[in-house]
């Protein structure tokens, strides 16, 4: 892969994983703004909200740690390795736990949106979960590879 | 593994060390050390062939099957 993509792609995460950090941390903030001038529903659960929208969020954050390891041990070329495959094993759990909160978020307010976001997360990590197989047989061929002599 | 590996054996029967071994059969020290120190999970015909013509002896010489009980 293009060296200049694999910067573009890290420098793209770095600035999700601290732009998510922020858009936590103000969540109650913007929580209150969007009940005052986009939907009051939002005023109305405002604690649920809060609490569904704050837990994802540190989901959320948590996929892009395990993402910014593993592009780290890409621009290091040593990419196949077991951390990797315990990244997108994480990953997988990660992904499921947003589809728990969205689920939950449906049964309260159900919108069009909301499941779609059950429906990616879900396939999102059934991804992961195969990906991480994957990843596990390529670490076993490279490690017999590495020490067939 | 039941299998062991007594090229150190060989190699101070034969006066011969690490580097120039590796040297000579065209393999990196460091990876003829993993084959030294039984870490290696496969050798190679070419390896072994190599090994052997430089050493001057016979693989069941430098490769033992152990039993595992």
């Amino acid at each position: 892969m293009d060296e200049r993509l694999i910067r573009f792609t890290k420098i793209v995460l770095d600035i999700m994983f601290y732009g998510g950090m922020v858009v936590f941390v103000t969540l109650p903030l913007s929580l209150k703004f969007l009940g005052k001038y986009y939907s009051s529903v939002i005023n109305e659960y405002f604690l649920f909200m809060l609490a569904v929208f704050g837990a994802s969020g540190v989901f959320g954050i948590l996929i892009i740690r395990q993402l910014r390891k593993m592009m780290r041990t890409v621009i290091q070329e040593s990419c196949f390795v077991y951390e990797n495959v315990r990244s997108l094993n994480t990953m997988a759990v990660l992904s499921l736990c947003i589809v728990v909160m969205f689920v939950i978020k449906v049964c309260v307010m159900p919108t069009p949106a909301t499941g779609i976001i059950v429906l990616v997360f879900f396939i999102a990590s059934l991804f992961c979960e195969v990906l991480a197989h994957v990843f596990a047989k390529a670490v076993n061929y490279k490690e017999e590879n590495d020490l067939t002599i | 593994m039941g299998i062991r590996i007594n090229i150190d054996v060989m190699m101070a029967q034969r006066k011969i060390g690490l580097t120039e071994l590796a040297g000579k059969i065209d393999i990196t020290p460091a990876n003829l050390s993993i084959l030294k120190n039984n870490k290696a999970k496969a050798v190679r015909f070419s390896t072994l062939e190599a090994i052997c013509r430089e050493l001057r002896c016979q693989p069941g010489d430098i490769i033992e099957y152990l039993p595992e009980d």
